[in-house]
């Protein structure tokens, strides 16, 4: 069973998020000050850290960064109302795996720890998570919730390039000109294809796209 | 009032200093000199004089004068009447040929106990030359006359002579003549030396303004007093002074939005779970009551991140420089979408390729977000959001177009203000528009409310004019 660590001091969330956590099946510890968040992340193995960055006595932003300067390596969202560019970039330097800005839905929030999970299992430091997607670019293997998906090399090429670029517009010919490195010829409808044959590997709404703008992988917990 | 320029303002004022300078040195040049001709024509005048009495020497010593002084009477008839150079007892005709040849503009006349004895025969009536020693001025036949009356060792002797005033006259006009061209020549290379000397004098002033020009109004690091000359000292620690109170103001603003977010976003996160735990627990049809408390969260939720928006947007510095416009679209449109259901809405945008234009992206990005964002809200069940970017030589208009009911013209200013929703049971913070509005603004450009011409729809077009790149030109 899974083991948290949740950092937050306002009285009222750091109750609800734990319960929300332990109806989701994961043991959860509360902590509501930085000091106790490092003691007892020094003592207990944890699988994922949620960190709130405005905690008394020592800041989020600190107890991540001795975590980090430690050797520590479990997964840290940092669950903050903290919402600057600048304030995102700095958590996520200081070593966070991924930042959410309060008030967050307890369902994305379940979402993100259970993509942190299943990062953390035991896969190569080469492969990338889109939801329930996870792609291997060293074993060239994709799955979907834990499952192998076989795929041609032009699909795996294409869905290659849209998750590196998760959350973010491809466009049609930045996927042709992918394809083109391997091929010297691309027919005009090869991206399209592919899309489609992706679509039904991964479901019609992993992959979304608009007119004029190409295609795009990703949701608000991706 | 347009002032003009402080260099040109500095160039004519030096130069009317330097016109009355020379026209004052002019005066005092042209009285010195009228003086000093007057000095040496009086010295003339003495000398001819004394060249006079030496040549009447011989005669006086003889005692030419003494013998006619005892006829009197026939000496005054003589002076009445022009006397006959042959007969001049005083003078011969070679001594007046002699005198004349030196000083052929002086009259004279000499008198014996102040009866005239001989004269020059020419210029003023004998009667009205001063009959005194010295110096003396006197009018004759219509000109002013200067006379030196020399006294003889015989004090009954009086040698005078006299020249017109117009021959001691200085006149400017033929050295003006002269000196035209020369002086018109220096004056114009003068002016030159003078503008190109004060232009570079300044040139300071216009680095220290294409310095300021080139930072972006973000930047608020002091200038280096040293990269200045003195004579800027004061602007510059005016200058820097003035950028820590904005640095200062920006930190302060920025800590309080901080602050402000932070302690309404976190009990509104423990109201948000607390009812997500509320809808696990209660049966199916007290369900729906907990889901309008989220959607009622979620609300209060968008207010806060309007106003914390609206309030950042005060205290944001623009920074103006070329955009793709087209990905910071399609960056806006993938944040729609992630957040979107599935199948919720399409977007589509056109062109499908790069459009820059120079502008300040934050504010941009920030006013479509807002627009996208109203479009998601409040013209959803059309389920089809359509962007343009339309690019023309000065201006850069992007349209956004929806398929939901539009809104009425009568309504479309007051949508654009602060808190006001299409209809009061509608969706959303009523801070979208508003938000857009005031970024457009901060971006120098202006948002409008339009019909769809394609069908139903509201069409919100932002429009940006061509930036001017004026520095301090937010």
């Amino acid at each position: 069973m899974p083991r948290l660590l949740v950092a937050e001091d306002d009285a009222d969330l750091g109750p609800a998020m734990k319960r929300a956590l332990e109806l989701d099946g994961y043991v959860v510890d509360l902590f509501a000050r930085g000091d106790d968040v490092l003691e007892a992340a020094s003592v207990n193995a944890y699988d994922v850290i949620l960190l709130d960055l405005g905690m008394p006595r020592m800041g989020g932003l600190e107890v991540l960064r001795q975590l980090r300067a430690e050797g520590n390596a479990t997964p840290v969202i940092v669950v903050t109302a903290f919402d600057r560019t600048r304030q995102r970039v700095a958590g996520l330097d200081a070593g966070a795996d991924d930042y959410v800005v309060k008030p967050v839905d307890l369902e994305e929030l379940a979402a993100r720890i259970r993509s942190q999970l299943r990062r953390k299992d035991g896969r190569s430091a080469d492969s990338v998570s889109v939801g329930e997607v996870t792609l291997d670019f060293s074993g060239h293997v994709a799955s979907l919730e834990g499952e192998v998906v076989a795929l041609t090399a032009k699909e795996f090429r294409v869905l290659a390039l849209l998750m590196r670029r998760a959350r973010r517009f491809v466009s049609k010919a930045d996927l042709e000109g992918e394809l083109y490195d391997q091929e010297h010829w691309v027919e005009s409808n090869t991206v399209e294809v592919a899309i489609s044959a992706l679509r039904r590997k991964f479901g019609r709404d992993f992959i979304r796209t608009a007119r004029g703008l190409g295609y795009m992988v990703g949701g608000p917990h991706a | 009032m347009k002032r003009s320029s402080l260099s040109s303002r500095l160039y004519r004022r030096v130069l009317i200093l330097l016109a009355l300078t020379g026209l004052g040195m002019g005066a005092i040049l042209y009285s010195v000199t009228n003086r000093e001709i007057g000095r040496a024509s009086d010295a003339q005048l003495v000398n001819a004089s004394r060249l006079l009495y030496m040549m009447m020497q011989d005669e006086l010593t003889a005692g030419v004068l003494a013998a006619r002084g005892q006829n009197q009477d026939q000496a005054q008839d003589q002076a009445r009447e022009p006397q006959k150079l042959d007969d001049d007892p005083l003078l011969s005709d070679e001594e007046r040929k002699a005198f004349h040849a030196s000083y052929d503009w002086c009259m004279f006349a000499v008198f014996w106990e102040g009866q005239p004895v001989a004269q020059s025969g020419w210029g003023a009536p004998v009667s009205l030359v001063p009959r005194q020693p010295g110096l003396h001025d006197f009018i004759a036949v219509g000109d002013h006359w200067r006379s030196y009356g020399l006294p003889g060792r015989d004090p009954r002797l009086l040698v005078v002579v006299a020249e017109r005033d117009t021959m001691r006259e200085f006149s400017m006009v033929p050295v003006l003549r002269k000196l035209a061209l020369p002086l018109l020549l220096l004056i114009a290379a003068s002016m030159l030396v003078l503008w190109w000397t004060l232009r570079k004098s300044l040139s300071e002033v216009e680095r220290l303004a294409s310095t300021l020009n080139a930072r972006s109004l973000a930047d608020l690091t002091p200038l280096a007093r040293g990269d200045w000359s003195r004579d800027l000292g004061p602007l510059i620690v005016a200058l820097n002074k003035l950028f820590v109170r904005l640095d200062q103001a920006y930190e302060l603003e920025q800590a309080f939005t901080d602050d402000v977010a932070h302690e309404l976003r976190t009990p509104l996160a423990a109201i948000r779970a607390q009812a997500q735990l509320l809808r696990k627990s209660v049966p199916a049809p007290q369900q729906e009551e907990t889901n309008r408390l989220l959607a009622v969260v979620d609300r209060a939720g968008d207010l806060i991140d309007g106003m914390l928006t609206l309030a950042r947007l005060n205290a944001t510095a623009v920074s103006t420089r070329s955009v793709d416009v087209h990905a910071l679209v399609a960056d806006v449109v993938a944040e729609t979408l992630i957040h979107l259901p599935p199948e919720t809405m399409e977007f589509s945008v056109t062109p499908d390729h790069i459009v820059r234009w120079r502008c300040d992206p934050s504010s941009l990005q920030i006013a479509l977000s807002a627009v996208i964002g109203n479009a998601t809200v409040h013209a959803r069940d059309g389920g089809q959001v359509d962007i343009a970017i339309v690019r023309s030589s000065d201006r850069l208009a992007i349209t956004v177009g929806d398929r939901g009911r539009g809104v009425p013209p009568a309504d479309r200013d007051r949508l654009l203000r602060r808190f006001e929703r299409g209809t009061a049971n509608e969706a959303g913070s009523g801070l979208g528009l508003s938000i857009a509005v005031k970024a457009m603004k901060l971006a120098g450009g202006t948002v409008r409310l339009e019909d769809r011409q394609d069908g139903g729809g509201l069409l919100v077009v932002l429009s940006l004019p061509a930036a001017i790149d004026h520095g301090l030109n937010a």
